[in-house]
């Protein structure tokens, strides 16, 4: 292969590569569940998990009122435990501005049996109630489907942990105790997904790694990838051992990357 | 710097000279020139470290917390162990009040976040939180990393000391950054020893770009954790060995096998498979000729003479564990050798997915792996290669052109592999549920990845699918691990 050859050939590969590594990012944030995820604020309302709440069979409900702070009400997070079995029934659960004569919920959430981890919070997520701030709700756990030793559970701290709402086992209050739960807002952040991204994973983290630090961070370590495997593949493409210069090509390629990512996400 | 001319370059020895800087940098630019791939490797590997270390949240490595520990105590006071069994009170706070201690085993969790900032909802009062806390010893938390010598965390104390006036956090990221500079010195030793198992360059710079570039091996080599030292240490070990095989055992090469050997175990107890290693370089310069059973006996003493002076007190002594066996076992299962072949059958699974699937990736405290389709094609990706391996040693072994450093790799892997094995054996018939994780294997990786490439390679003589081959397992290795990134790891932090 001649010098000629050899360099497009390289110059494909690299460019191609940042193409690739710029599609798999833009393809990462935009799944709908990431995007949904980063501009959720997540609230936790009790943290506190003391106690379970027992078997949560046909016939028995859980339900817990709690106020909304903020609008785009669109996720509530419980944490469930699955008695370390394989159950099979979902599990239920449903939403209402509380206290309601209306006897239909605003909204109404499945969770699949499969998709319930032990011992975790498990994410109800459905379309934002806009005007939620502000106003009360309850949310009610219940598992038509389910019976004894075929069952979910969800967690409670044994105390008023959370004073702004109360729980009830089957209607009847229960002062001492609060759901396990947390709550979330899915309101589109100012700085854009990105923005919010980059946002969140400095927080915690020494000056040197918040911000503009972070993606600088990125792009360099894209660029020794990318001028790494450029030294790599050239002399493997090109039959003399000569020495050229072929630095400009994984360098274009990283300013193709750097200007593709820009247009993706801004 | 100052040298004695003469010694080497055949001209009058004695006179005393001093290379100008001009020249200094000229020699130093035409070393870059030489072998800019070299540089580029070690920028590679230390950036993507450093790039890692800032996306991974705290202490959200395996073990992370009491390897912090650790050298938080050696920081905070002139000592060579832990003054006790108990972590620091700083630690066991910050992890709470940020919210990072619920991650754990919990991948749908995440941090509690603060909209529109660059602060934690918490790091202001995190920042003012009393250094006292730093020596305080109050919790109930028992700090696992305590049986382990103390050479890692005597190295990073050092570093703890030159940020101990700044806050927990940039002190806990400035001690990533130092592991990403040791395993940089890891990769470049591990090309330089790559670089003659091949005698091929293109396969070396492929094998250890694939090792630079495989997620998980940064994810812990920038972790605050003593394996990033043990991984150096063995690194330069194997580099040692390399050479001595291909070169004979001189004096002076002996005396550097066996100090590395001695220093390498004052970091982990995982570095006694030096010894096994050594007699393994021994039985092969044996049967090759170069050096004698007779001519043995005074570098093997050397050896050991060196490891007792520097070692003997620390493992004869009651100051680390030395028993493979679960702490606090008091009783074991009884075991046997068909008892360890059997117990695969009822431990297969877990082999393979703590064991295999972790050792391509299987992030936060191994709460977060890939999608079963990616292990899948991983695992049929390794057996191809393994398979290719087996055949390249039948043809090489029926055309008697077998190559004798191949078979050393092999013997060492094997060696290092059943030992681990056999550890998980013994731990597992001492009542512990499961230890393994993939990473155990990294110290070997080198040697694991190049004989793996080689049974890719020899497929074929052809220099095309040579060529072909390689390019595809380093542009793919380069998408594996952007996938990572992109799609389970930044996501399971921060979405």
């Amino acid at each position: 292969m001649n010098l000629h050859a050899s360099w497009i050939a390289s110059g494909i590969i690299l460019v191609l590569l940042a193409v690739v590594v710029g599609v798999i990012l833009n393809d990462g944030l935009s799944q709908p569940s990431v995007k949904s995820d980063i501009v959720t604020d997540i609230d936790t309302l009790n943290n506190q998990a003391d106690t379970t709440l027992g078997e949560i069979v046909a016939g028995i409900t859980v339900a817990q009122t709690f106020q909304a702070t903020e609008p785009n009400l669109s996720r509530i997070q419980v944490h469930l435990a699955t008695y370390r079995r394989q159950n099979t029934a979902p599990l239920l659960l449903s939403l209402s501005e509380y206290p309601s004569a209306d006897a239909s919920p605003l909204r109404s959430v499945e969770a699949q049996p499969g998709a319930i981890r032990n011992n975790s919070y498990h994410a109800f997520r459905f379309a934002p109630i806009l005007d939620s701030d502000g106003r009360t709700f309850v949310l009610t756990l219940a598992s038509p489907g389910a019976d004894k030793g075929n069952a979910f559970t969800a967690f409670a701290g044994e105390c008023d942990c959370y004073r702004e709402g109360s729980l009830f086992l089957q209607g009847e209050p229960q002062p001492q105790l609060d759901l396990t739960f947390q709550v979330g807002y899915e309101n589109p952040p100012k700085a854009g997904v990105l923005g919010e991204l980059v946002n969140r994973m400095s927080q915690y983290k020494p000056w040197f790694f918040k911000g503009s630090a972070l993606l600088a961070l990125g792009l360099l370590s894209l660029a020794f990838a990318v001028l790494a495997v450029g030294s790599f593949t050239f002399p493997l493409l090109n039959d003399k051992d000569t020495c050229v210069s072929w630095a400009w090509m994984p360098l274009a390629s990283v300013v193709i990357f750097a200007f593709t990512s820009w247009f993706i996400l801004r | 710097m100052r040298q004695l001319e003469g010694t080497e370059t055949g001209q009058t020895a004695g006179r005393v000279s001093v290379p100008s800087v001009t020249e200094t940098l000229t020699k130093s630019v035409a070393f870059l020139t030489r072998d800019t791939f070299l540089v580029l490797l070690l920028g590679l590997t230390f950036f993507t470290g450093v790039f890692w270390a800032a996306v991974i949240p705290l202490w959200q490595i395996p073990d992370e917390t009491g390897h912090f520990g650790y050298i938080q105590d050696l920081g905070e006071r002139a000592s060579l162990f832990p003054p006790d069994d108990y972590g620091p009170a700083d630690v066991h706070v910050v992890f709470r009040q940020t919210g990072l201690a619920a991650l754990p085993f919990h991948p749908e969790t995440t941090q509690p976040f603060q909209k529109g900032s660059r602060d934690g909802p918490e790091e202001d009062a995190i920042k003012e939180l009393p250094r006292s806390l730093r020596v305080e010893r109050n919790t109930a938390w028992e700090n696992g990393a305590r049986h382990y010598p103390s050479g890692y965390y005597l190295l990073a104390s050092l570093v703890y000391r030159t940020l101990r006036s700044q806050d927990i956090f940039t002190i806990m990221f400035g001690l990533r950054i130092f592991s990403a500079f040791l395993t940089s010195i890891t990769v470049l030793f591990t090309y330089l020893t790559l670089k003659r198992f091949f005698r091929d360059e293109a396969t070396a710079k492929a094998t250890v770009l694939i090792i630079a570039l495989s997620p998980m091996y940064i994810y812990m080599g920038m972790a605050v954790n003593v394996d990033v030292l043990i991984w150096l240490f063995l690194s330069v070990y194997l580099y040692l060995l390399t050479r001595a095989f291909a070169d004979g055992l001189s004096p002076g090469l002996n005396l550097l096998i066996a100090l590395n050997a001695a220093l390498g175990l004052w970091v982990k107890q995982t570095f006694l498979i030096a010894i096994p290693f050594y007699f393994i370089l021994v039985a092969f310069l044996n049967f090759r000729g170069p050096l004698t059973p007779a001519r043995s006996l005074v570098p093997i003493l050397v050896f050991f003479a060196v490891i007792a002076a520097f070692d003997g007190w620390l493992y004869l002594g009651d100051f680390i564990r030395t028993s493979p066996e679960a702490a606090g076992s008091t009783e074991t299962q009884g075991r046997s050798v068909s008892g360890f072949l059997e117990h695969f059958q009822d431990y297969w699974d877990l082999y393979l997915r703590g064991g295999f699937d972790a050792f391509w990736g299987d992030f936060g405290w191994l709460d977060t792996s890939l999608s079963q389709r990616m292990y899948q094609f991983l695992r049929w990706g390794c057996a191809a290669a393994a398979g290719g391996l087996v055949l390249y040693l039948i043809r090489s072994g029926i055309s008697r052109k077998i190559d004798g450093l191949t078979l050393f790799y092999l013997s060492l892997s094997i060696t290092f592999v059943f030992s681990i094995l056999l550890v998980s054996y013994l731990r597992l018939t001492s009542g512990e549920v499961w230890f393994l994780q993939g990473r155990y294997f990294f110290p070997m990786i080198g040697p694991i990845i190049a004989l793996l490439v080689l049974g890719v390679v020899s497929v074929s003589n052809a220099r095309l699918y040579k060529s072909a081959i390689l390019t595809a397992l380093v542009v793919g290795m380069v998408w594996f691990h952007a996938d990572v990134l992109f799609r389970y790891v930044i996501p399971r932090f921060y979405a």
